[in-house]
């Protein structure tokens, strides 16, 4: 006998999971090409979702028309962080904990600077809704889909596979892992590092401001959207390892489940209260990092040879390259 | 005037708790290089543990049933006997503040576990805001522990007796006795704050202090010399989290009310900004930073409260939030242009380096410090030879 929440607590998992998807897998670029944990990309879900705000009042239910102006506010947001703040300190080479209270100080700025901006406003927008209706497309065993819901898994899969092929199978993905294995070597071999970073906090940027509308969507917006998912972003990228794109896919639905499925499985049988939901990616943090930080998901290098299996046999000869062959050591020990 | 009163009264009261909590994590990230981005989790407990105890001693002590702390009885009877009974309520604060110290200090124990296990260094800065974050959900929801989202209220400052006392004492009419508790209490807070000042200065500057930096400037190094490291760095933990703790129980008696409002991540944020902007490693300068950043804080409240009568329509809110970011554009600054802070590391101050003065020595100005010890013919001597 299936319980009744069952079907619509696992669609919701699945939507809410694949919102998360989108929202962190920008970070897991940053952290995969930079190094860096970008405690401001929470931020750009915040900004995300207030362009939602303003641009669904003045064209109330395009939400293709929001999207590409979150994506665009966002990513020339990111640039902006970026050649202002990170790119002066990561040229100096500053220990690890400064670029994080600077990431910390650069998501306090953004988020009051918000706050600033919504309270100023008459009526305020401190606690206000994005124009977008939410109606139900399809029902799949009686649990409805609204559209966000179905737009949301869909870009989750497109963003997510888009991505992994342009890291494997472009030349500036190729660049951009060159500069995640060596920053200098990558600069000497030729590559255009500035323009490859760039690109990097536009994707991320961008995709960062994707989520907070879809989250803005059915949640309400205020400023400190983002700085609450934070820690379940972090949850998503540290499951995943922090540098893994399959691995994203799979936290982010691991967190979707456990804050929607989980927390109401564990709610309705042993009456644990619906606001202890963040504990669980909580958990989960706190025991990766602890015991398994190379993340839960598959290795990014069983990731890639994943894609070149399901794409053909194109690039394999580098993939064999990069692997160091065991035979030419033991040859120079013997 | 009587504003005038209120917000030195208000601005010594939150120097010394910030002072306090600057201290701490000075003493955790800037010698030992722990970066305690949990700051609010050990601050937060403090409170909490101090609000319960005293909310369930008041009337314990006062020979009355304790009942569910959270009610609005429990609130009259916490408010009456903090408002007649001296003995009793001082009693009680000195309990509830050991109880938040002990509570601190295992809270740190605990974290220090997974915090020196840890393998990249920001992995415990995660920890630590995650266990943060963790403490506020788990009191929220939790209604059996801290009232839940009401929090615990009716700690009255432990000299509010004072006032009474004052009421019927032949000043009662003049000016002098506005907010007489408040002031009182805000001295006792200062000499806390300067207790732990004297107890991190003599940490420092102690062959503890030297061996903190070396673990700081290289774990491997301090290892290889034989020193416990992971033993080292969950002691100074645990003598931070005591400090935060201590902090916190010392705020829910200025403010009377334990919420989870006040201990959100912006307030180790705050913290952290008083820390890099004094200069890290260096306990004066965190006075300096503190005492700016508790004007810049205090000052913006009393802004919002000033124009908020001359502009009706404007929502002075955006004052405090504008503060914030200026805070946040303070530590941006910091870290592009100045990252050591006003006042850089110094050489930690030994017998030894007064003696054979090696600043002189090299050349450089020398401290004024050590400028006062009798016994510089040797640096003297050294300083002419080159």
């Amino acid at each position: 006998m299936v319980p009744t929440w069952l079907f619509p607590s696992i669609i919701n998992s699945i939507a809410q999971g694949s919102i998360y998807v989108v929202a962190s897998i920008g970070l897991t670029l940053t952290l995969a090409v930079v190094k860096l944990p970008n405690f401001a990309h929470a931020e750009f879900l915040t900004v995300g979702a207030y362009v939602g705000v303003v641009i669904s009042r003045m064209y109330p239910n395009n939400i293709l028309l929001v999207s590409i102006c979150a994506f665009v506010v966002c990513s020339a947001l990111a640039v902006a962080i970026h050649h202002v703040v990170y790119k002066p300190l990561m040229n100096r080479k500053v220990s690890i904990y400064f670029l994080v209270l600077a990431s910390f100080a650069v998501a306090q700025f953004v988020r009051y600077i918000v706050f600033a901006w919504a309270a100023s406003l008459t009526p305020n927008l401190l606690d206000t809704q994005q124009d977008i209706s939410i109606y139900n497309i399809v029902s799949v065993f009686s649990a409805p889909i609204s559209n966000i819901y179905a737009i949301a898994i869909v870009l989750a899969i497109v963003t997510s596979a888009l991505l992994a092929i342009f890291f494997n199978f472009t030349h500036l993905g190729k660049s951009m892992r060159a500069i995640a294995n060596n920053f200098d070597l990558a600069r000497i071999s030729g590559i255009n590092v500035s323009f490859a970073v760039n690109i990097m906090w536009i994707i991320a940027g961008g995709l960062g401001g994707l989520g907070g509308v879809f989250l803005g969507t059915y949640t309400v917006v205020t400023p400190v959207l983002g700085f609450n998912t934070l820690l379940d972003i972090f949850a998503v990228v540290i499951i995943a390892g922090l540098t893994s794109f399959v691995g994203t896919i799979i936290g982010g639905y691991l967190v979707g489940f456990s804050t929607n499925t989980i927390i109401q499985a564990l709610y309705v049988y042993f009456g644990v209260p619906f606001g202890y939901a963040p504990l669980i990616p909580f958990a989960m943090i706190v025991v990766v990092l602890l015991v398994k930080p190379t993340g839960l998901a598959p290795n990014s290098q069983s990731g890639i040879a994943f894609f070149r299996k399901l794409l053909g046999s194109r690039g394999n000869q580098t993939l064999n390259a990069s692997k160091p062959s065991p035979t030419p050591q033991q040859d120079q020990k013997n | 005037m009587v504003d005038a009163i209120s917000f030195i009264v208000a601005f010594a009261s939150f120097y010394g708790i910030f002072v306090i909590l600057a201290v701490s994590l000075n003493l955790e990230y800037g010698y030992a290089g722990q970066p305690n981005f949990g700051q609010v989790l050990f601050y937060g407990l403090g409170a909490f543990v101090g609000a319960i105890v005293a909310a369930n001693l008041l009337p314990y002590f006062d020979h009355l049933p304790i009942g569910n702390i959270c009610n609005a009885g429990a609130y009259t009877v916490r408010t009456s006997i903090g408002s007649s009974d001296a003995g009793i309520s001082l009693g009680v604060w000195a309990i509830a503040l050991i109880f938040a110290m002990i509570a601190g200090g295992i809270i740190g124990l605990v974290v220090s576990y997974p915090a020196i296990r840890v393998k990249e260094e920001w992995y415990l800065s995660m920890i630590l805001l995650v266990a943060g974050e963790a403490f506020v959900i788990v009191v929220e929801n939790t209604p059996q522990i801290g009232c839940g989202f009401e929090g615990v209220d009716g700690i009255l400052n432990p000299f509010y007796w004072v006032s009474n006392l004052y009421a019927s004492s032949p000043f009662a009419g003049t000016n002098l006795g506005i907010d007489l508790p408040g002031a009182i209490y805000a001295v006792v807070i200062m000499a806390c704050a300067g207790i732990c000042y004297f107890v991190a200065q003599k940490l420092a500057n102690s062959p503890y202090g030297r061996l903190l930096k070396s673990i700081r400037d290289d774990k491997v190094a301090a290892e290889s010399l034989g020193k416990d490291v992971a033993a080292v760095r969950r002691r100074i933990m645990v003598i931070g989290s005591i400090m935060a703790g201590l902090a916190g129980g010392l705020y829910v008696y200025y403010l009377g009310t334990a919420t989870t409002d006040d201990f959100v991540p912006a307030v180790t944020f705050t913290i952290w900004v008083m820390m890099i902007l004094g200069g890290y490693a260096n306990n004066k300068g965190i006075l300096a930073g503190a005492f700016v950043l508790t004007l810049l804080e205090r000052g913006s409240v009393l802004l919002s409260v000033i124009i908020q009568p001359y502009f009706p329509t404007f929502n002075a809110a955006v004052i405090i939030y504008l503060e914030y970011s200026v805070e946040a554009v303070i530590l941006l600054l910091l870290l592009l242009f100045r990252p050591k802070g006003l006042i850089p590391e110094r050489r930690i101050q030994t017998k030894a380096y007064e003696l054979f003065d090696f600043s002189k020595a090299a050349g450089q100005k020398a401290d004024a410090s050590n400028a006062t010890i009798p016994d510089t013919t040797v640096a003297k001597e050294q300083g002419s030879a080159s």
